[in-house]
């Protein structure tokens, strides 16, 4: 045991030196989660303030009396949770100025004689409010935000037109909010962290795993350690042991930024979050072994292994949902052990984005688990190259 | 008297057609230095690697120590001490760490500053192994070799590749371990490697040992007290009715030498010669028969061919 604890040692400390172990293992996970953290992190998020536009207003009179009906519908779509935020102008030509710097994405002009076409409009149920509205067409935000705004319009006129009718009966309803099993709101930061630490667990098993089995044996170093008294299988505990401390190293990391940086909620500390982390390392660590298995030179484990590294996080969806994928493309992300590992840990944080029961998330990588096993198995005295 | 500390029976290694080792037979003694002697393919690798527990032999069998432990035993495993052909260590372990680590797989050993001192390489104690030159790596291959202060040392070909200088400096370490009766197989092509440093030498070729003994009974084999040897100058064609001259072989080149006990009837008849067919000579030496000519007798070619 003492043997193996000191080369453990000395095996750990000769990977953590090298620039490449570092860097896939520890630096550009952590890079990739500030990248998407920064680029989605504000996507449907709970402290999200929604989408909005700049709603540029000019009156060229103050508005009176029936006139005040409007004053109200751009209060109500400019008030807390409205799509609107609304500053007023003195005059046309400073608004439209800001309409073409992109400070304003619309500007909505109430001409003079709006009060006295309101109250004709109302009372005499004659005339029309010609209100002007000034987009710049071609840019997105400022033809979306003129689509709403005449929505808006088109709704006051119906609601004006109901109530000239006689005969209008007012229908009070009430909305009956649905709420779905998730119960939490959406927040990109937290759904991404199982993601990021699957995509760590998969650089050490992926590449360091199979590329260092390999390059020992094809250098000679194994040889060399089989002369004295280690024993291919102490050898093999070894080189695991330090794959799981390069593993759990990464992952305190991530948890530090997680937690620090990102404020990620305690669902994170939930034993069967963590439970299922160990499992994704297991059933990685075993797709590892037999990459290595298969693979005979350096250069092919280390195609192999990024090829299957990049399948398995974008087709595995450990960033996006790929549940909406053509069936062309799904039926790879049904097959890849990491579309139930990282959906198993999410179910453990209260996200279900795939379709999938809670037992196939546990027996499809445990399938994966006992194959990988088992094909390393058979090789086991070529991998480690002794006769 | 001293004991047997590896018998060597019958000995096979094939590789499809290729026999790598064709039934080779030998014993090492306690304190011995043994070389096995021969040219790149002639199967010492194969032979020291079924030594060392790293390849099964087909057929034969290779006990150590009077209990006759085979090689996979764990007390063989605890008293061998191996440099490979060629040596890989880990890259960013540093000389004292590489030697640490290795001292940590055997239950004994000595420490890795003497033996840092013992290859010379204080200055690159703290040096990364990656960073090392071949002649340091190889002293290093040496020092792992000894970490576990083995009663049996094997050296693969340990100055291939070698400086004169690192070379010698290689020597002076194996004829210290002879000196504290260390038992030990050195494989070489360096005939005078060999010759320095063997208390007994085995020539293998094509898998076979085609000869053993001590440096002298080896010489003595070949029936031959003197050497004369020579070169053709000159580029124009050696007529062929020239080299039919009794006991003449070629050695390289235009470089021939011809085995003798007569030395002076022999540089007679060479002189003779060369006059009758017109031909210029040069570096004509008289020497004693060394191993290389031991190779060429017994194999009809250089032992660097």
């Amino acid at each position: 045991m003492s043997r193996m604890l000191k080369f453990t040692s000395g095996l750990f400390k000769n990977e953590i030196r090298e620039f490449q172990v570092m860097f896939w293992s520890f630096i550009f996970p952590l890079i990739l989660y500030f990248i998407l953290t920064s680029v989605f992190g504000g996507m449907a998020s709970g402290n999200s303030q929604g989408i909005s536009f700049n709603l540029g207003i000019v009156k060229e009179e103050n508005l009176t009396g029936f006139g005040r009906v409007l004053d109200e519908v751009l209060g109500s779509i400019s008030s807390h949770g409205g799509p609107f935020v609304q500053r007023e102008y003195g005059n046309l030509d400073e608004a439209l100025e800001d309409l073409k710097n992109g400070k304003q994405d619309i500007v909505l002009v109430i001409p003079k004689g709006t009060n006295a076409k309101m109250t004709g409009s109302l009372m005499l149920q004659v005339g029309d409010v010609p209100l002007r509205m000034h987009y710049i067409s071609g840019k997105e935000s400022s033809s979306i935000a003129a689509n709403i705004l005449g929505e808006i319009m088109n709704e006051v006129n119906l609601e004006i037109k109901k109530r000239q009718e006689e005969n209008y009966i007012d229908i009070a309803s009430t909305n009956n909010v649905v709420s779905a099993k998730q119960e939490k709101g959406f927040d990109y930061n937290e759904y991404i962290f199982p993601g990021v630490a699957l995509m760590m667990i998969l650089s050490v098993s992926l590449f360091n795993s199979p590329i260092g089995l390999i390059q020992y044996r094809v250098s000679g170093t194994n040889k060399k350690l089989y002369t004295t008294p280690l024993k291919p299988l102490e050898y093999f505990s070894a080189h695991f042991v330090k794959l799981v401390f390069t593993m759990l190293m990464s992952l305190v990391l991530l948890y530090i930024i997680a937690l620090t940086v990102y404020r990620v909620q305690g669902t994170i500390f939930d034993p069967r979050f963590i439970l299922s982390l160990i499992y994704s390392m297991l059933v990685s660590v075993s797709f590892g072994l037999m990459v290595a298995s298969f693979a005979k030179k350096l250069s092919t484990a280390t195609v192999v292994g990024q090829s299957l590294y990049q399948v398995m996080m974008f087709m595995g969806g450990l960033y996006f949902p790929v549940f909406d994928l053509p069936w062309g493309l799904r039926w790879i992300v049904y097959l890849l052990p990491t579309t139930y590992l990282v959906e198993l840990s999410r179910r453990f944080m209260g996200y279900t984005i795939a379709p999938i029961s809670m037992t196939w998330l546990i027996v499809v990588p445990l399938i994966w688990m006992i194959f990988s096993v088992s094909v390393f198995a058979l090789n086991f005295r070529k991998v480690m190259g002794y006769e | 008297m001293p004991k047997t500390v590896i018998d060597v029976r019958n000995l096979k290694k094939h590789y499809g057609e290729t026999k790598a080792v064709d039934d080779i037979s030998f014993q090492l003694m306690e304190g011995e230095v043994l070389a096995i002697l021969g040219p790149n393919g002639a199967g010492k690798t194969t032979t020291v690697e079924m030594l060392e527990g790293l390849r099964k032999p087909d057929s034969g069998a290779v006990e150590y120590f009077e209990e006759k432990l085979p090689p996979s035993s764990d007390r063989v495993k605890e008293e061998i001490g191996v440099q490979l052909q060629s040596s890989s260590f880990f890259e960013y372990l540093s000389v004292k760490e590489t030697l640490d680590l290795f001292r940590g797989l055997y239950t004994k050993g000595v420490s890795s500053d003497e033996l840092i001192e013992e290859v010379s390489l204080d200055e690159k104690k703290k040096t990364y192994t990656k960073n090392l030159s071949g002649g340091q790596l190889q002293r290093l291959a040496v020092a792992v070799s000894l970490v576990n202060d083995p009663k049996v040392v094997f050296l693969d070909e340990p100055t291939t590749g070698l400086d004169p200088q690192a070379r010698r400096m290689l020597w002076e370490t194996v004829l210290n371990l002879k000196k504290r009766q260390k038992t030990i197989i050195l494989t070489t092509h360096y005939m005078e490697e060999a010759e320095h440093l063997a208390d007994r030498i085995i020539i293998m070729d094509h898998g076979k040992i085609i000869s053993r003994g001590t440096l002298d009974e080896l010489i003595a084999s070949i029936e031959t007290e003197d050497i004369v040897s020579f070169r053709v100058k000159g580029e124009e064609e050696i007529p062929q009715e020239f080299l039919q001259m009794e006991g003449l072989k070629h050695v390289e080149n235009r470089t021939y030498a011809v085995t003798t006990k007569d030395v002076e009837r022999t540089l007679g008849r060479l002189f003779e010669r060369s006059k009758k067919f017109e031909i210029l000579l040069d570096d004509v030496t008289i020497r004693k028969p060394n191993l290389e000519d031991v190779f060429i007798t017994l194999t009809g070619r250089k032992l660097r061919d």
